[in-house]
């Protein structure tokens, strides 16, 4: 790709968002996971 | 009857129901549901000039004059062809022989008055030298 | 009760070496889509570089598809067997089947803006996609609305297999009425009108976008179920 592109600004756009939102969807997913692990370690041991 | 397959009997008489339905209204709406008309079409049925309608179809080659800022070329869809006047900028895909979607209002049975256009890709996507190579063979089929 | 959780338990065990398999290849497809897409890959002969937007815009719309078909599946056994299993996996898929179809939406946009002259038209094509997210969008409400998620499940499955009749509209709606979106390049039983050099970066993101859902799907799930455990541990006390 040639950095000269008229379109450089709308395919870094489309990546960037791509990139973008798969990685905080993948950090919010784990996050949501460890914290579920957490509440249940915590709950089993107050039972 | 086991409430299992009551729920299964159910959900495919369900199902049967809304598809026969949907087709139907998809059937009915089939006018509305079109993006734009083809030239072809508007001589057949008869047209409000002060209705904004969209017109498709293919830019004939050597029909775009550019005169200041006003651009004009024809619509063809191989059958009939409609003039179109437009003033402002073209999307970067308008070229001669390339599919085009105008939207606007039909002053008369051949006068087309563009607000706005737009490109309308087709399905093929290749490098530069393919499309070289393939236009030197004499097998590219322009824009069909 | 034992046979509803013992399915999850065998499912738990056979993804937990399936988790770090598939993430590596989400990778592995990732690093050489991104390369030959947007390095390697020769511009188009009509688009320029502008193309190579289509490699992140076409799998993703097709992701989006494939997860609603998963998706309308399992509420289906969740709904006739109440399947405790589908009913997870198919809360798992939404908020993922959601993502691609905005990133779809967004990324056809950005392609849109240069190419047709326009981020958005109401032609059938980009209004079935747009239905699409307000499928997800309406499944993920409906089983929240409910205070319990046996409950919840029950109207979203209907909703996504009502839902399951715009795939085929999504499909079709490019051949059968004038979009302004162009028909299918690659589902043709001819040969496809898109050169090799091109396809192969489109397939490699379609394969990275897969192993993601896998991947994503398979964490999703562990949380729903021990979200699931919770509720039956707080129920006893």
């Amino acid at each position: 790709m040639s950095i000269s592109t008229p379109y450089l600004t709308y395919i870094l756009g489309a990546y960037g968002v791509t990139l973008f939102s798969l990685c905080l969807f993948l950090g919010w997913t784990i996050f949501q996971w460890k914290k579920s692990i957490h509440q249940l370690n915590n709950s089993s041991h107050e039972t | 009857m086991k409430p299992k397959h009551q729920r299964l009997i159910l959900i495919i008489l369900a199902f049967l129901g809304l598809g026969g339905a949907s087709f139907f209204i998809l059937s009915a709406f089939q006018e509305a549901l079109v993006f734009y008309y083809v030239p072809s079409d508007h001589c057949q049925k008869k047209m409000n000039s002060k209705q904004c309608i969209r017109m498709g179809g293919l830019v004939k080659p050597h029909s775009v004059h550019v005169t200041g800022k006003t651009v004009s070329f024809e619509i063809t869809d191989q059958k009939a062809s409609i003039q179109v006047h437009y003033q402002g900028v073209l999307p970067d895909l308008f070229r001669e022989g390339q599919g085009v979607v105008a939207e606007g209002y039909l002053l008369g049975p051949n006068l087309f008055e563009a607000k706005s256009i737009l490109a309308k890709h087709d399905e093929k996507y290749m490098p530069k030298e393919v499309a070289d190579r393939l236009k030197e063979k004499g097998i590219w089929r322009n824009a069909e | 009760m034992k046979y509803r959780w013992a399915r999850p338990n065998f499912f738990l065990k056979i993804t937990t070496p399936l988790l770090p398999v598939s993430f590596i290849l989400t990778l592995l497809f990732l690093t050489g889509g991104l390369y030959l897409g947007l390095i390697a890959s020769p511009p188009d002969y009509l688009q320029g570089d502008g193309m190579r937007i289509m490699y992140v815009h076409v799998p993703a719309s097709w992701i989006a598809s494939l997860i609603y078909a998963f998706l309308a599946l399992m509420s289906f056994f969740a709904f006739v067997w109440r399947h405790l299993l589908a009913e997870v996996l198919a809360i798992s898929s939404v908020p993922i089947g959601a993502l691609f179809t905005g990133l779809s939406l967004v990324t056809g946009a950005l392609w849109g803006k240069p190419m047709w002259g326009t981020y958005w038209v109401w032609d059938a094509r980009l209004t079935s996609v747009l239905v699409l997210l307000f499928l997800y969008g309406g499944y993920w409400a409906l089983y929240k609305s409910y205070s319990r998620p046996e409950q919840g499940i029950r109207a979203a499955s209907l909703l996504a297999l009502v839902g399951v009749i715009n795939l085929p509209i999504i499909k079709g709606s490019v051949e059968w009425w004038n979009t302004l979106h162009q028909p299918a390049s690659l589902i043709k039983l001819s040969s496809p009108s898109i050169d090799p050099s091109m396809l192969t970066p489109l397939l490699l993101m379609a394969g990275a976008y897969f192993f993601y859902f896998i991947t994503l799907l398979m964490i999703r799930t562990r949380t729903e179920l021990n979200t699931r455990k919770l509720l039956i541990l707080e129920a006893k006390k």
